[in-house]
This record gives C-alpha cells, sequence and structure tokens, in this order.
C-alpha cells in the first residue's frame, strides 16, 4: 500500500516569533519618551532591592528612582533599565513599513501581515477572517500567522476575487472589514419571566457580568424570579425606568454596553458562542493553601542555593542598606556572610535567632524590603476537578509548585526548576514550554513600557525544584509523571509546566470555579436538554443512580446531554431535592455509607464506583455537568474554542501584579 | 478478595487502566488496557508461597487516608479484603501498604503469562506489517467499531519524527465478534518513516471488546524504548 500523505503528520515546529526589526535587544524597559526624560539611549541600572521608602505606586521611573538607581548602581543583582523611544507595539513584523506606505484609506491603519507576523493586529485579523469566511470551520485566533491562517487568507482571497497570495495588505483588510461590518446585528427577543432558551441563558451572562445585577444567577436558560429581580436591580442601575422586570430592547442595549459579547455567530460557517467576560478578572494562579506561605526555609536545613536565596539576601541588602552598613554578595548561594547578616537581622527586629530563613524571618524581611527583582516561590494550593480535591502540596511524595521569577537581562524570566526521576527528558519537552508560553509582553497601561515575559523548565534538584517522574510509554499525564512515548506531548508538558507555575485546571469545572479560572461567564452551550425528560426527573435518575452505585444508569440519565445551561438545571434540581445516604456496599472494595450533600458533581465523585476496564461511564457522566475551556490548561481535545487556545495572557496575571508591584504601575499580559 | 487494586479516574480520560483481583485462593484476574504489546484480561492462580505472603502482608495492614493527587492525576487503589488505599498511580504508599503493593507489583509481570482474552501485537521486521492475535482460551468479542492504527517515529531519544495513522476503516474488524479465539488479521503500516540506526518506530493497534456487559478499549502496544543518554 502506498503511504498515504493525508495521514502523515510530520511534527510541526510552529514558526519561531520573530523579534520586530526596531526591537533592541538590550533594552527591557519601552515607552514613548515623556517630556523632560532622558533622551533615547538613557542607560541606568535598577538596583535589585527597591528601597522601603520609596513608592512603589509612584512613576517608578521619575527623579526618585533614577536617583536610587544612580546611588545603587553596581549592585550585583542589578537590571538593566533603559528608557528609549520605541512606538513599536503592534508585534508586527517589518511589513509594517508597506502600511506606512499604504494609500490613506480605512485598511491602512492596518500592518501588513504575513505568514511569521504575531501579536494583536494579527488576532484582529483572524478574527475578522473567521467572519468573513462561510466554510472551512472557525479560524483560531491565536495572534500567530502560521501556514494554517495562510491557508484560510488564501481562501478568503479567492472567494473575493483577490490575488491570493497569503498576504494581508490594504485590499485584504478592506475587503476583510467589509466583510465583518456585513454581518447584521443579532435580534434580540424581548424576554419575559418564565422564558426559556439561549437568549435568557445570554442575558443571564451579561447580567452577571454586569456586576449590577445583585446575586450571581446560574447560567441556566431559565428566566425564573431570582433572573427577573436580577433584572429589576440592573434597570435601577442604569436608570431604565422604571424597572419593568423583562429585557426589552432598551435593556439588552444597557446589557451590550455594559457586557460586551457572548451569543453566537458564524465562523468559517459553524456556529461559533463567544465569550461574556465576567465582571471580576480571571485567577488563574491557584490560591495558595491558608496556613503555608510562598517562603521556603532557606539556609542550612533547607534552600542553600538559587534564587531563594537571592531573594533572601536582596532583602537582607535592603536592610543592611538602610542601617549603613555594607551589602553582602547576592549571588544565590548561602555561606558564612549571609547567616551573618541573616543573625544581625534577627538580633536587630525581635525575631528568634535561629540563623536561618525561617518563616517569621521572611516576614519580617518583606515589611522592610517587600519588592526586589527576584522572587522564589513555593506555592501549595489545591483544585476542584470534576467533584474531585486535587493539588500540589508539601509532603507525602508530593511537592508544591515551585518557580521563580527575575526581572533582568531585557526581560521578566520564569523558570520552574525540575528534578527529573526514574528517566531523563527529551529535549524536545524544554522546547515545547517555550514554544507554547513564550509570545508575551508585559505592558504598562498608562506609559506602554513592555517588557517581554519568558517561561523556561530547567534541571534541577533539591528543595527549589519540583519533582517530576519520567515514565515510558503513552500514559496519563499530571503534574508529578510524565510519558516518554507522548505523541501529544507538545502540549500535554506545557500544560503540566502550567501547574509547575501555580496555574489551575480549566475543565470540569463548576460554575463557579471556570468563572474564577477562565474570568469568563459560564457559556449556554446546550440551553435544552436531549429531549424527553425534565431535569428534575433526570436529577432524580442521577439520585437513583448513586443509591444504586450504579455508574451505567448515570451515564444513560445523562445521555446526549452536553455542557450548557441545561446541564446546569440538572445540577439545581438535583440540589433541590430531598438528601438521602448512599447505603454502604460490601465490596470489594467495600464502599462506606455517603451521605449525600446536595452538590451534584461532588455526590457522584463520591457516590459512584470509580470506572472499570469496560467503562467509562462515571468520568462521562461528571463532564457532561462542568465545564472545560479551551486553553492550555483545559480540555482542548474535547473542548475546541478558537477564542480561548493555548497560552491566554489570563494565565501570566501573576507575573504582571508582581512587576507592578515591583516596578509600579498596572501592567497587563498583551500577545507580542 | 485478597488484594487488587484499580488504576484509572484522573482528570483527562485516557484507556489506560489496569485492574487485578487476587482472591484467597490465589485466584486471579487481571486487566491491561495499554501500554503493552499483550492486552487484555489474564486469568490464573499464584504460587501458594505467593499466595500466602501476600496475605501476610496484608494482615499488617493498618488504616491510611487516601492521598492527595496531582493535578490530571489518575489513582491507584488498592485494596485488601475491605481496606483499601488510593496514591497517584504508579506512587507506593509507605509502612505496611508499602510492602503490600511492592509485592504485588511483582506479581503483574507474571501475571501477564496467563492470558485469559487477550490481543497480542506483533510487528514486522520492515515495520511495513502487523499482526493482532486474539490470544487466550476464551477469546474476545470485538465491537464493531473502527480499528485505530498509529504509527509514531522517533529520533534520538524521544524526539518525534512524526506521527502516520491508518484510514479510519481501512483495517476490516474481524468477523469472529462473537468472541472465537485464534483470529488474527494483518494491518499494513504504510508510514513513510524508515526505521533504522538513531530512529524508532512504535506502533499502536486500538479496538473495543465486549466484555462483563460492557466495553473496553484495548491498545495494544509494541514500543521498542529509546536508550536513555544519561543511562
Amino acid at each position: 500500500m502506498p503511504a498515504d500523505p493525508a495521514h502523515t503528520r510530520p511534527v510541526e515546529r510552529r514558526a519561531p516569533i520573530q523579534a520586530p526589526r526596531n526591537r533592541p535587544t538590550t533594552a527591557w524597559l519601552r515607552r514613548p519618551r515623556l517630556p523632560g526624560e532622558p533622551g533615547e539611549g538613557y542607560d541606568a541600572a535598577l538596583p535589585g532591592a527597591l528601597p522601603a521608602n520609596l513608592d512603589p505606586q509612584q512613576a517608578p521611573l521619575g527623579a526618585a528612582l533614577l536617583e536610587h538607581v544612580q546611588r545603587t548602581a553596581g549592585n550585583a543583582a542589578t537590571a538593566r533599565l533603559v528608557l528609549q523611544r520605541d512606538d513599536d507595539t503592534t508585534g508586527a513584523d517589518d511589513a509594517d513599513e508597506e502600511a506606512a506606505n499604504a494609500p490613506a484609506d480605512p485598511a491602512a491603519a492596518h500592518p501588513t501581515l504575513r505568514e511569521g507576523s504575531h501579536g494583536p493586529a494579527v488576532q484582529e485579523m483572524q478574527d475578522k477572517l473567521g467572519q468573513a469566511l462561510t466554510t472551512g470551520g472557525p479560524v483560531t485566533t491565536d495572534g500567530r500567522f502560521g501556514p494554517t491562517t495562510s491557508r484560510r487568507v488564501r481562501q478568503f482571497q479567492r472567494a473575493r476575487g483577490l490575488a491570493p497570495d497569503g498576504v494581508v495588505g490594504p485590499a485584504t483588510w478592506t475587503a476583510l472589514e467589509g466583510a465583518a461590518a456585513g454581518v447584521p446585528a443579532p435580534v434580540r427577543p424581548t424576554l419575559n419571566l418564565g422564558a426559556t432558551g439561549a437568549d435568557v441563558g445570554l442575558a443571564q451572562e451579561k447580567l452577571n457580568a454586569s456586576g449590577q445585577a445583585g446575586a450571581t444567577l446560574p447560567v441556566n436558560a431559565v428566566f425564573d424570579a431570582p433572573m427577573q429581580n436580577a433584572v429589576n436591580a440592573f434597570q435601577s442601575a442604569r436608570g431604565l425606568t422604571p424597572p419593568s422586570g423583562a429585557v426589552d430592547a432598551a435593556t439588552w442595549s444597557a446589557l451590550d454596553t455594559a457586557a460586551p459579547g457572548g451569543g453566537t455567530r458564524l465562523e468559517g460557517g459553524r456556529s461559533v458562542e463567544q465569550h461574556v467576560d465576567a465582571a471580576a478578572p480571571a485567577t488563574s494562579t491557584a490560591a495558595q493553601v491558608p496556613g503555608t506561605s510562598l517562603h521556603s526555609l532557606v539556609g542550612p536545613g533547607g534552600i542553600t542555593s538559587g534564587p531563594a536565596v537571592r531573594e533572601f539576601q536582596l532583602k537582607l541588602n535592603a536592610w543592611l542598606a538602610g542601617q549603613g552598613q555594607a551589602a553582602i554578595s547576592d549571588d544565590g548561594s548561602w555561606g558564612p556572610n549571609t547567616g551573618a547578616a541573616t543573625s544581625a537581622f534577627q538580633g536587630a527586629s525581635g525575631v528568634a535567632a535561629t540563623g536561618v530563613g525561617d518563616l517569621p524571618t521572611w516576614t519580617a524581611l518583606d515589611a522592610v524590603a517587600p519588592n526586589v527583582s527576584v522572587g522564589f516561590e513555593n506555592r501549595q494550593w489545591t483544585e476542584e476537578v470534576g467533584g474531585h480535591t486535587y493539588g500540589m502540596t508539601e509532603g507525602a511524595g508530593g511537592n508544591g509548585s515551585r518557580y521563580s521569577w527575575e526581572i533582568a537581562d531585557a526581560q521578566m524570566k520564569v523558570t520552574a526548576a525540575v528534578q527529573f526521576v526514574g528517566g531523563s527528558p527529551p529535549g524536545a519537552w524544554f522546547g515545547y514550554v517555550r514554544d507554547t508560553w513564550n509570545h508575551f509582553d508585559l505592558v504598562e497601561q498608562a506609559t506602554g513600557q513592555r517588557l517581554p515575559i519568558n517561561f523556561e523548565m530547567t534541571r534541577g534538584s533539591g528543595a527549589g525544584a519540583n519533582t517530576v517522574k519520567v515514565s515510558r510509554g503513552t500514559g496519563r499525564a499530571n503534574g508529578g509523571e510524565w510519558f516518554l512515548a507522548d505523541t501529544d506531548a507538545a502540549n500535554t508538558i506545557p500544560h503540566e509546566f502550567g501547574h509547575l507555575v501555580g496555574l489551575r485546571d480549566e475543565y470540569q469545572q463548576s460554575p463557579g470555579d471556570y468563572r474564577a479560572a477562565t474570568g469568563h461567564e459560564p457559556f449556554v452551550g446546550d440551553a435544552a436538554g436531549p429531549g424527553g425528560q425534565a431535569p428534575a426527573q433526570i436529577a432524580a435518575a442521577l439520585q437513583a443512580a448513586m443509591v444504586a452505585r450504579s455508574s451505567a444508569n448515570a451515564v444513560a440519565a445523562v445521555a446526549g446531554m452536553r455542557q450548557g445551561a441545561f446541564s446546569q438545571q440538572v445540577v439545581q434540581a438535583y440540589a433541590a431535592l430531598a438528601t438521602t445516604t448512599v447505603p454502604a456496599a460490601p465490596g470489594p472494595p467495600a464502599l462506606a455509607p455517603v451521605p449525600l450533600t446536595g452538590n451534584l458533581v461532588r455526590d457522584l465523585d463520591v457516590a459512584l464506583p470509580d470506572d472499570s476496564a469496560t467503562t467509562s461511564d462515571k468520568y462521562d457522566t461528571i463532564e457532561a455537568l462542568t465545564y472545560d475551556s479551551g486553553s492550555i490548561m483545559g480540555d482542548p481535545g474535547r473542548h475546541r474554542d478558537p477564542h480561548d487556545h493555548g497560552a491566554q495572557p489570563r494565565h501570566l496575571q501573576e507575573f504582571a501584579e508582581i512587576l507592578g508591584r515591583t516596578q509600579g504601575g498596572t501592567w497587563v499580559p498583551t500577545l507580542r | 478478595m485478597l488484594v487488587g487494586y484499580d488504576i484509572g479516574g484522573g482528570g483527562l480520560r485516557l484507556f489506560d487502566g489496569e485492574h487485578l483481583r487476587v482472591s484467597e485462593d490465589g485466584k486471579f484476574e487481571l486487566w491491561l488496557l495499554s501500554e503493552a504489546p499483550v492486552v487484555g484480561r489474564f486469568r490464573g492462580r499464584l504460587a501458594a508461597a505467593s499466595t500466602a505472603e501476600l496475605a501476610r502482608l496484608a494482615g499488617r495492614l493498618l488504616p491510611e487516608p487516601d492521598a492527595l493527587l496531582p493535578p490530571g492525576g489518575h489513582s491507584e487503589r488498592w485494596i485488601a479484603g475491605a481496606a483499601s488505599i488510593a496514591v497517584p498511580a504508579g506512587r507506593t504508599p509507605g509502612g505496611a501498604w508499602g510492602d503490600l503493593v511492592t509485592a504485588a507489583r511483582d506479581l503483574v509481570d507474571a501475571m501477564t503469562e496467563h492470558p485469559a482474552a487477550a490481543l497480542s501485537l506483533s510487528v514486522a521486521g520492515d515495520w511495513r506489517s502487523a499482526t493482532l492475535r486474539s490470544v487466550g482460551s476464551e477469546g474476545l468479542a470485538v465491537a464493531a467499531e473502527p480499528f485505530t492504527v498509529q504509527v509514531a517515529a522517533w529520533s534520538g531519544y524521544y524526539e518525534p519524527v512524526g506521527t502516520w495513522d491508518a484510514p479510519t476503516g481501512s483495517v476490516p474488524v474481524p468477523s469472529h465478534g462473537a468472541g472465537a479465539p485464534g483470529w488474527s488479521v494483518e494491518i499494513p503500516l504504510a508510514h513513510d518513516f524508515t526505521p533504522g540506526p538513531g530512529r524508532v518506530l512504535h506502533v499502536k493497534v486500538g479496538l473495543t471488546v465486549l466484555a462483563d456487559g460492557g466495553r473496553a478499549r484495548l491498545v495494544a502496544t509494541v514500543a521498542p524504548p529509546m536508550a536513555d543518554p544519561e543511562g
């Protein structure tokens, strides 16, 4: 049989991001020059430790900082600070120049884009392209102009009678904008108490996202009394008086203003539901387990080298500087001088004289020097996925998420060191992390300063490293075990790496956890059931299946049901049932009685027996009743989402906030 | 039941479960679903000494709480009589449970020499065809679903070269759906990878079988290991 090229997939390595031609490799902070500031090429050193009396909320690049910088220049921990004129924030490549020379028409505001281009302009183009195409399915809006995007551009150009060169110049931009403008506005019906359907779910998303509707509504596509109360509250807040309790045209308009997006639209001929941003931003980084510290013990008995020690030394130096004493070396290696300085600090601060960097000492140092240019975090966290609790915590063979960050060398670098056990890691794994995660800059909102943020997985050992077991075969990878022959490692490894830098999962989530992890309102999805049965009947059937310890009965109860509003009706109906206790089962394994709680997914997790060799019924039941995202931390294999794909800015938010605390200002992750 | 374990669950479903039951008289039943050239159901009886050792170790157990699973982790639940403990799959618990787990795991390889209703995958020397055989005395009822056939090519040390998937439906499902043992099917592997020094191919054949009133997805795998450059 001859080879069938259609079924052979060579490994595709994504085209490397091309640095904009004007981007200096030595600059790390870039913004338009302000009046009175040093001119292009001004070069100063930023110390590792900011003085305690310097308000990080003040303009970080002002005279006070510069004076401090000049005074402390020479500190071995300094990062390079370069101010210069550079307006290149589009992320587009050298095609920008073509755009600058293009005729003055609406499309000329856009850069010419071609394969290899990247950034927000590409993302905008991909979004318009998806709307303009009528076949071939959605276009992934990842901001990277690769071969697939090029093929879809040619498809559009051919359809519009344009030269199919795959280059998005002025003519193609004009055609794209015309196509997008020609999409009719959605028709929104007036909704009243008792209404059901996808439009009700959309209104619920927007009411929640507006933050002006009182209590958060379940996105269940049922216009009930709580929703009417929310509509009234929203109308009052928006001056739509008297509140009618109905979602009429004026209310829709106000909802669209308060919470844009949502609903479905055709992309490449397929209906794609659009996200509605939740009222609160995403918290993709998992919360620290109460009672534990992000700091690790440093010094004898703990971490004796690496970024944790260096962070400690930088903080000690900030204290020493305030005492008028000479700095110690901040080489990240614990030595006699670090120990002596620690003891001196403990003595001066009333902290127990342990001579090591224990938690009380860290706490005292944090008060003296809250912000330095290096940090190490030992994030211990738990999460709920499919009603079950998972986590990364210290002890019992596991570890927290151990990672460090550093602001230096023209970037913010986030590193997770890994001690691989059981086998060696393939070199490709390290590249997969870079390919997925290194596509963002942090941008300061007021000034436009940009700082690339890059992630790296390195090999390490000891208490500063994560432990990962390397196993043969292609098993189910997790935060602590990865598989050598995983043919999907290009996605698996970056997902697991996300856990190593403290990111939570985004699949099989409750509505609240989905909203918190993604920053999106839970999607409407399937607003109606598979037919025949009411939510209360399905809920009762699920409870009966639990009492019978029958996963087969459970999956039969949800047959044909998919994630979305209707499945949440089932979740609600279950919560309204009288609770009961699932009796013990003799086993094996012997199963203890389970008092049902009314939380459907958690009850299913506990009460149903684990899937066997011949079933995945328990998994499939829970999957239908939860939410997945399509991002790298979600389940893109099951939930494909052209607009929530791969690494997302929300995943980097913790580091943007760290940069803000350290350098001042408000920094936002943005596609590079 | 004397001792057993189930590997399954976890966040992302894959068919890589294992399930073992050993009864007090030493009879065992093992399911391996994937990651081996021979997958399916294995049955037999342990040597009396092995059974006695498992019984001795099971008699020393103390109650232990289930371990916290890592994100995406799947559990390995060990059962001994009425007691059980769950650990992240592949991890050995401490104490008396650890002794029992270690001893039982050591017996699993020998159990795979006793296929009852299993599939055996072999690959021709030129890697251009494979043979899937029904082995064991019981036969396997194959569901009328397409086979999946994948060849993955690797170079160096697990550096991916690419994958080839057989067109859907290109491999005929055996007509022995009722489960008569002894059937075999030839599978052409029409990839364009060239095995040789520094390049290794892995072959996976997946199909669904009917058993115990349910369905099991079996993935027989021939996957020569690649030398660890660091030993």
